[in-house]
């Protein structure tokens, strides 16, 4: 369905003399509970601190935040409410597939703009929809990195996939797919389970039974920490690679000394727990701001990449001046380019290219840490 | 006349083809409209209460559990699924109509709420609704439980999108017969030029040949049509192969005919007798043969100017006999023409109707015959110094008998004279009287002499019979009457005149009165018979003819020889007495005049010559008429 600009985002937009109202619909409780909530405390650490200085053109940026449950009916649902009663002017934040994939249509229907999603998926990246500003590297740029390690500097030619079943795992899966593909390979084995389940146990059996020699893993920190503590108890052990959306702090919390060799790809660099540590800028400041509104929590990969959505948000709401629409809105975010967030690879978008970074870090859990791989 | 039937047959063929398409094409669309757009909307309808009714189905539960989220999910699988275009917005509202969920993403459009309150939850119904700028189908079906209806689904079809559909529907339907139109635009087209090209070179040849162009079947386009046309087998390829074949017979017979009209205009041009072609009914000239323009000294030129009466007495002719009839084969004979420079031309004429260059003609042939008139005068001019010569005693006698009258007259005068007597007044003016009237009577015998004698040519002029009898009669009468034989005239004088020539006419009566008194003195002489010689010389009319008797009571002639005296040097006088011409010369004249003449003779009783000659009934004038 193509978008339906300029009918419907004049009325109604959000937007107040004082107040830019944005709107995010994510998991802050259950199995993806932690994503979600990390995800948010990083945003607003930057949002409460450019409120303090005075908001954006003299608006202050407020940010009503629903929580979803990982639940893409209640995610819908939430963006309805969003869109129609609370008549936010931008959404903002998501996470997680097969939710943001969930309110697609919502999104083309009142042409309102969703930026920075917690999820690689190529639905959201291709075809090119204006209203959609990714952020992150997409999970076929982390798959093509996890089986260029695998398959190029490890060696290892017989890889097996494990997946959540659903618009995430599969996504996961198509991009693991075609950068085998490009070796000559396919998977030797696939195992799946259902989203917000636990049942790992026939998708593992499978995979043990291929005598895969790594796995890359598509799935949320607890299936995966059991997939993983499961296999390490019947002495299989693979190389497990996970990608980004694992929420790789919490998996390696979770598995202890399990975790350890673990793999993980990032699309931000790790943040260290402390800022006097930290040799980027751009991540030494998230510490600090978040050291400083949100005492009880500590850095992460969803925390920076929350917070960076934020930066991006902030940075288009200044491009737009005061006469905000969200047509100029998009315009604006459009035209960041080569943009230095103080995290050494620097950000841009273009009239085609939705998607502000495209570097993918390796981390493997190191005594329950996660360190980037040498 | 309709305008149709004035198109060419192509044009009449083509726009009957495609007449009948469009009239398909017309019947088919109105039954598409009538029939299978009813149908496709009913048929969507029908596809909106199912998704209602399979949403009805999946929503029982979470309407019971109050679970917006998955209602919420629910109506946007409806909107954004499969039918996203058909379904315009879907609503669950409970028993009550208070909305749970809905797919308003922007707003609500128009007064939904109040709608959706006011809809009859327990009956599936489809109403037709103004939402905001569209028309919707508002599709409402109950989700029960039980026998109890706990909500209801209210789904909105887009009538703009099934308007979409039919126009969609609509616009296949016109290309697809705009396409068959089409089609058989260019196959009646085809089609028409397959049955008219032939026709119409046909008919282009027809025009060739009307102009009598007959090359053209020879030629190479002509050749190519036979060609293509022997590739087909209907009644085109026969017409036209009957064409071919009547042609070629058209042109064998239009060579023939060209050959013919050749020969004939060379025999026409070189024909020995002048030949014209005249106007059937003003007689004028059209045409004439060179031997024409060279016996008449005109040119050719002249000649078309100028009508057959102007060349000689053609119109005399007429007064013969009957009128000249350009219908019937005519023959004139000794018709007196005129040359250009005045010379009389005698010709014999022989016409027959024809046609010439598309008029009604007649032919005149003529034939030269001056040059045996005038031998015929001649021999008539021979027979008749013959017959003077031997009636010159009888002459002499006829003119001495004045002069002795005169000789005694004067002889008495002389006495008179000598003897120194006066004469007695009217003794003198007797005698001087008796002298001059002998003298007129001599002059009138020279006269008629003279006249008799002259030779004369063949022209035609109105005569009285009557006075031909009396003028022979004073020439002859007293030398018959002297030879004792009595010469009776019985004549009517009530008779109709004829057209002869007066000489040649007293000629006959002379050569008839002269051989009866030569009968009757043979018969004299031979039977010593004493009853006098009667010669009775009778005119008389009948049946439009004049008629002459002379009857004789001389020998007769045999039965044997009446055949044969007609002929020419036949005679039964001796040797030296006759030339033999008279009778054949008589029955010439007769004839040139349309006359006739018949004997009838008992021998030894007498004989008569009958003639009979048309007379004249005037209705034709001519120059002799006038000045007779």
């Amino acid at each position: 369905m193509p978008p339906e600009t300029g009918s419907v985002q004049d009325s109604g937009n959000g937007i107040s003399d004082k107040e830019i109202l944005i709107g995010s619909s994510l998991a802050l409780g259950g199995h993806a509970g932690y994503l979600g909530t990390q995800m948010i405390q990083g945003a607003m650490s930057y949002l409460i601190h450019i409120n303090q200085q005075g908001g954006v053109h003299g608006r202050n940026i407020r940010l009503v935040v629903m929580d979803d449950g990982y639940n893409p009916s209640q995610c819908l649902y939430n963006t309805q409410q969003l869109i129609l009663e609370k008549k936010v002017f931008a959404l903002f934040c998501y996470v997680g597939t097969p939710t943001t994939v969930r309110i697609i249509p919502l999104i083309n229907e009142a042409g309102i703009p969703l930026v920075g999603m917690f999820t690689g998926a190529q639905r959201l990246r291709q075809p090119v929809n204006p209203f959609l500003i990714n952020i992150r590297a997409s999970y076929y740029q982390e798959t093509q990195a996890a089986v260029d390690l695998i398959v190029k500097r490890k060696g290892l030619t017989r890889v097996a996939v494990f997946y959540q079943y659903d618009e995430y795992g599969f996504d996961g899966l198509r991009g693991t797919e075609i950068a085998l593909k490009n070796h000559d390979l396919v998977p030797v084995a696939k195992g799946s389970y259902v989203r917000g389940t636990l049942d790992v146990e026939a998708g593992l059996t499978q995979i043990v039974r291929s005598d895969a020699q790594a796995v890359v893993m598509i799935g949320t920190y607890d299936s995966c920490a059991k997939f993983i503590r499961l296999a390490r108890q019947q002495n299989f052990t693979p190389l497990f690679h996970n990608v980004s959306f694992v929420g790789s702090k919490e998996l390696a919390r979770r598995l202890g000394p399990d975790g350890e060799g673990v793999i993980v790809t990032q699309v931000v660099p790790p943040p260290s727990s402390d800022p006097a540590r930290e040799d980027l800028p751009g991540v030494k400041e998230y510490v600090r701001l978040l050291n400083r509104y949100y005492p009880d929590s500590r850095a992460s990969f969803v925390g920076l990449e929350g917070y960076i959505n934020a930066k991006i948000l902030v940075e288009g709401l200044e491009r737009s001046g005061r006469n905000l629409t969200r047509q100029s809105f998009i315009r604006a975010i459009k035209s960041v380019n080569d943009f230095d967030l103080g995290i050494k690879n620097r950000l841009s978008f273009g009239p085609n290219d939705n998607q502000g970074l495209d570097q993918v870090y390796y981390t493997v859990i190191r005594n329950g840490n996660l360190v980037l791989l040498p | 006349m309709t305008p149709f039937s004035h198109l060419t047959l192509k044009n009449k063929i083509f726009i009957s083809c495609l007449g009948v398409t469009l009239l398909v094409s017309i019947i088919i669309a109105l039954f598409t409209r009538s029939l299978l757009i009813s149908s496709l909307t009913r048929e969507l309808k029908n596809r909106g209460i199912g998704i209602a009714q399979s949403i009805a189905d999946s929503s029982r539960v979470f309407i019971l559990t109050d679970n917006r989220a998955e209602l919420t999910s629910l109506a946007y699988d409806a909107r954004y699924g499969n039918r996203k275009d058909l379904v315009k917005y879907l609503i669950i509202s409970d028993n009550s109509g208070n909305m749970l969920a809905h797919t308003f993403t922007t707003g609500f459009v128009g007064p939904i709420k109040t709608i959706v309150k006011q809809q009859p939850v327990n009956d599936v119904s489809i109403k037709n609704l103004e939402m905001g700028p569209h028309w919707v189908f508002h599709i409402t079906v109950p989700v029960t439980e039980g026998i109890y209806t706990i909500g209801s689904i209210q789904m909105g079809l887009d009538k703009q999108h099934i308007d979409n559909l039919i126009a969609q529907l609509r616009w296949i339907f016109l290309s697809f017969l705009s396409m068959v139109t089409l089609i058989f635009f260019f196959l009646s087209h085809r089609l028409a030029l397959f049955i008219t090209r032939p026709i119409a070179s046909l008919i282009r040849y027809t025009d060739l040949l009307t102009q009598g162009n007959f090359d053209i079947i020879d030629s190479q386009s002509f050749q190519t049509l036979k060609h293509e046309i022997k590739t087909r087998n209907d009644e085109i390829s026969k017409l036209t192969d009957s064409f071919i074949k009547m042609t070629a017979r058209l042109r064998d017979s239009t060579r023939s005919l060209k050959d013919s009209q050749k020969k004939y205009r060379s025999l026409f041009k070189s024909g020995p007798n002048p030949i014209f072609v005249v106007e059937k009914t003003t007689f004028d000239i059209l045409d004439a043969n060179p031997n024409a323009t060279e016996l008449f000294g005109y040119t050719r030129q002249e000649l078309v100017r100028m009508t057959l009466f102007d060349l000689g007495d053609l119109d005399t002719a007429s007064v013969e006999g009957e009128p000249f009839n350009p219908e019937t084969r005519v023959h004139r004979s000794k018709v007196r023409f005129f040359k250009k420079n005045g010379d009389a031309v005698f010709v014999n004429i022989h016409t027959s109707p024809a046609e010439y260059a598309k008029e009604d003609v007649i032919i005149v042939g003529t034939t030269d015959i001056t040059e045996l008139v005038e031998k015929d005068s001649q021999l008539i001019q021979a027979s008749k110094m013959a017959n003077l010569e031997k009636m010159s005693a009888g002459i002499a006698h006829e003119i001495n008998q004045p002069l002795n009258a005169i000789k005694m007259g004067s002889e008495y005068l002389c006495m008179i004279y000598e003897k120194k007597q006066t004469v007695p007044p009217e003794n003198l003016n007797m005698v001087i009287t008796e002298i001059s009237s002998q003298v007129t009577r001599a002059a009138e015998i020279v006269s008629r002499l003279k006249s008799f004698s002259r030779k004369v040519d063949f022209s035609r002029e109105l005569v009285n019979v009557n006075t031909c009898i009396l003028s022979v009669h004073k020439i002859i009468g007293r030398q018959i009457t002297l030879q004792n034989i009595d010469l009776s005239l019985e004549l009517d004088k009530k008779i109709a005149p004829i057209l002869a020539h007066n000489n040649r006419l007293e000629q006959v009566l002379f050569n008839l009165i002269t051989n009866a008194r030569d009968a009757i003195n043979e018969r004299i002489e031979t039977m010593n018979l004493t009853d006098p010689g009667k010669i009775i010389i009778k005119t008389f009319s009948i049946n439009d003819h004049v008629g002459i008797d002379i009857e004789d009571n001389g020998t007769g002639i045999d039965p044997a020889i009446t055949e044969s005296i007609f002929e020419s040097f036949y005679t039964t006088k001796p040797m030296g007495e006759g030339l033999g011409l008279g009778l054949p010369i008589i029955k010439g004249i007769v004839k040139d005049y349309n006359g006739t003449i018949a004997v009838s003779s008992r021998p030894g009783r007498g004989t008569v010559f009958k003639i009979l000659f048309p007379a004249y009934t005037g209705s034709h004038f001519s120059k002799e008429l006038i000045t007779p």
